[in-house]
């Protein structure tokens, strides 16, 4: 299964052409907003494994964003896109539990490597956590 | 007569009368008193035997009677204990009783000669400095003037950098496109192709621009730490003298074997030492010499100079090399922002660099840095926006 990818960048003409790009090589983009409130929206409603996030917008910026995101479903895994002098929110971003980042133009098929990446990473920690579910199951079922 | 007399003697001035040979006939109290010698010692010795010795063979002494008008001199005197002075010496001719003679009025002049010295070397100590801070103002109008440019420029290059986003996605979706099994058979796809690349490319090279404007004008992320700066710049060198190896043109390193470890960010130098080393190669053409020197300057900072005898820099070029897009070389060659660059990042790494240079003969880009202390180095101010 493809993973569920948001993009949220304020620049529409980019995050179009970046989903278009994506859906291309595959990738199911489930949706691409230009603000922070939309985004949480989006993932308050729906299901998203991988969130591609600009870290410069208006209103809520990235990192904020990201902040939300983490509080909404700390399972979701965000990759920052910078601009080049936003390096350093990006490090921040890290530390804020971003996945990754990106900087802006960037290569296409990094992006999706990243992509697969942190999908990888989110489904084997899902897969873990169900595992052990099933054992917390098992271990409460009388032998 | 009397009263005269009387003046004479008691009138807080040295005076003096000598005869046409320079011999004392009389001397008053301030004599006595500015020379040490009593008044009888005084009605037995020479004007001269007041004087230094090493002033007792000047021409005036000898010539005397030719004295025809009030003659001032500065002179040398020696008290009767040794001790020299300055003094103030006006001659006036005049005739008694048929004789030629000569008045004389002295004046210690010690402490306003000191005084005028000092001012001497004070001036010459205001001078200095005056230079100095001409140097250091030039430095900060330099510095105040690149910080507005590179805020400019950083904020240009931020919006330029979107735009640029965007162009890339769309040419990257049409190749995409052209990637298709449908567009296999397209007329001139190579010509498509060829085209998007092209695109590509330029957008990658307004990146590369935007990149370096926008570090102008934000703060750099710096890696402090210890530098070996003699195996940075052989290191640079080296790779410089491979470049330029189809070229007759000689780079050497003279590094002080003395110099210290420094505390600084070894890939930000490395980018200024290539900026300086590109431009002097760029300015010989085709041949010629490029020298880096490096050791301690007499303040204890480490002092790097990069020396070339290449074209040099035209003097009214001179203030406007360190200015963002200043540039005399061809489109393509040079964008004007390596030394507005090598400049920021100096800066921010507690540095500084001043440039000599002559028309015609060769330029001096003499980079300083502190040696070793840590909190010379200006903590970058936190940004977050992109
Ligand atoms: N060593 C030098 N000798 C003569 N002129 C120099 C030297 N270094 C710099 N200049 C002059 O200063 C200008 C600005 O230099 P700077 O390094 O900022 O830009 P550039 O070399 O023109 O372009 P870029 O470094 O961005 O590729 C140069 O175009 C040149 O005219
Ligand atoms: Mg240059």
């Amino acid at each position: 299964m493809p993973p569920r990818i948001l993009i949220v960048d304020d620049e529409e003409r980019f995050r179009l052409t970046l989903s278009k790009r994506l859906g291309e090589r595959g990738l199911e983009v489930g949706a691409t907003v230009g603000t922070g409130m939309e985004a949480l929206r989006e993932i308050r409603e729906k299901a998203y494994d991988v969130v591609v996030l600009d870290v410069k917008m208006p209103g809520l910026d990235g990192i904020q964003t990201l902040e939300e995101i983490k509080k909404i479903n700390p399972h979701i895994e965000v990759l920052l896109l910078t601009g080049h002098a936003s390096v350093d929110a990006a490090v921040d971003g890290m530390r804020l539990g971003a996945y990754d980042y990106l900087m802006k133009p960037c290569e296409i098929e990094v992006l999706l490597d990243k992509i697969n990446g942190a999908y990888e990473i989110k489904a084997g920690r899902e897969e873990r956590i169900r595992q052990a579910e099933m054992r917390g199951r098992a271990d409460r079922e009388p032998a | 007569m009397f009263l005269f007399n009387t003046l004479f003697e008691n009138v807080p001035l040295p005076l003096l009368v000598t005869d046409e040979k320079g011999a004392i006939i009389f001397a008053n109290r301030g004599v006595s008193r500015v020379s040490g010698y009593t008044l009888e010692d005084l009605s037995s010795l020479a004007l001269s035997d007041l004087c230094a010795p090493y002033e007792r063979g000047r021409f005036l002494f000898a010539h005397l009677s030719q004295i025809k008008e009030t003659t001032e001199i500065d002179i040398d005197f020696q008290r009767k204990n040794g001790k020299f002075f300055m003094a103030h010496l006006s001659f006036s001719p005049f005739h008694y009783s048929g004789r030629s003679l000569l008045f004389l009025v002295l004046r210690d002049v010690t402490r306003r000669r000191v005084q005028e010295g000092k001012k001497r070397e004070d001036e010459e100590r205001y001078r200095k400095l005056l230079e100095e801070k001409n140097r250091l103002e030039e430095q900060l109008q330099r510095s105040r003037k690149l910080a507005a440019l590179g805020e400019l420029s950083a904020g240009v290059a931020h919006e330029i950098n979107n735009p640029l986003a965007v162009i890339t996605e769309e040419a990257g979706w049409l190749q995409d496109l052209l990637n298709r099994p449908e567009w296999k058979s397209l007329p001139a796809l190579a010509d498509f192709q060829d085209s998007l690349r092209e695109i590509l490319q330029q957008t990658k090279r307004c990146r590369e621009i935007t990149y370096n404007l926008l570090r102008l004008g934000r703060p750099l992320d710096m890696q402090v730490q210890e530098v070996n700066l003699r195996g940075l710049i052989e290191e640079v060198v080296e790779q410089k003298v491979r470049e330029t190896q189809e070229q007759s043109i000689k780079i050497q390193a003279e590094i002080d074997p003395n110099l210290p470890a420094i505390l600084s960010d070894a890939i930000l130098l490395r980018q200024v030492f290539l900026n300086f080393l590109n431009n002097a190669v760029d300015a010989l053409a085709e041949e010629g010499r490029i020298t880096v020197k490096a050791g301690l300057s007499p303040a204890g900072r480490v002092e790097v100079a990069i020396s070339d005898t290449g074209s040099g820099i035209a003097p009214e070029n001179l203030p406007r090399i360190f200015d963002p897009f200043f540039t005399t070389k061809s489109p393509g060659k040079g964008t004007g922002l390596g030394l507005s660059l090598s400049h920021t990042i100096l800066e921010r790494l507690g540095g500084s660099v001043s440039v000599r240079s002559r028309l015609g003969q060769g330029a001096t880009f003499t980079i300083q840095l502190p040696a070793g202390e840590k909190g010379a180095i200006a903590d970058a101010p936190q940004n977050s926006d992109c």
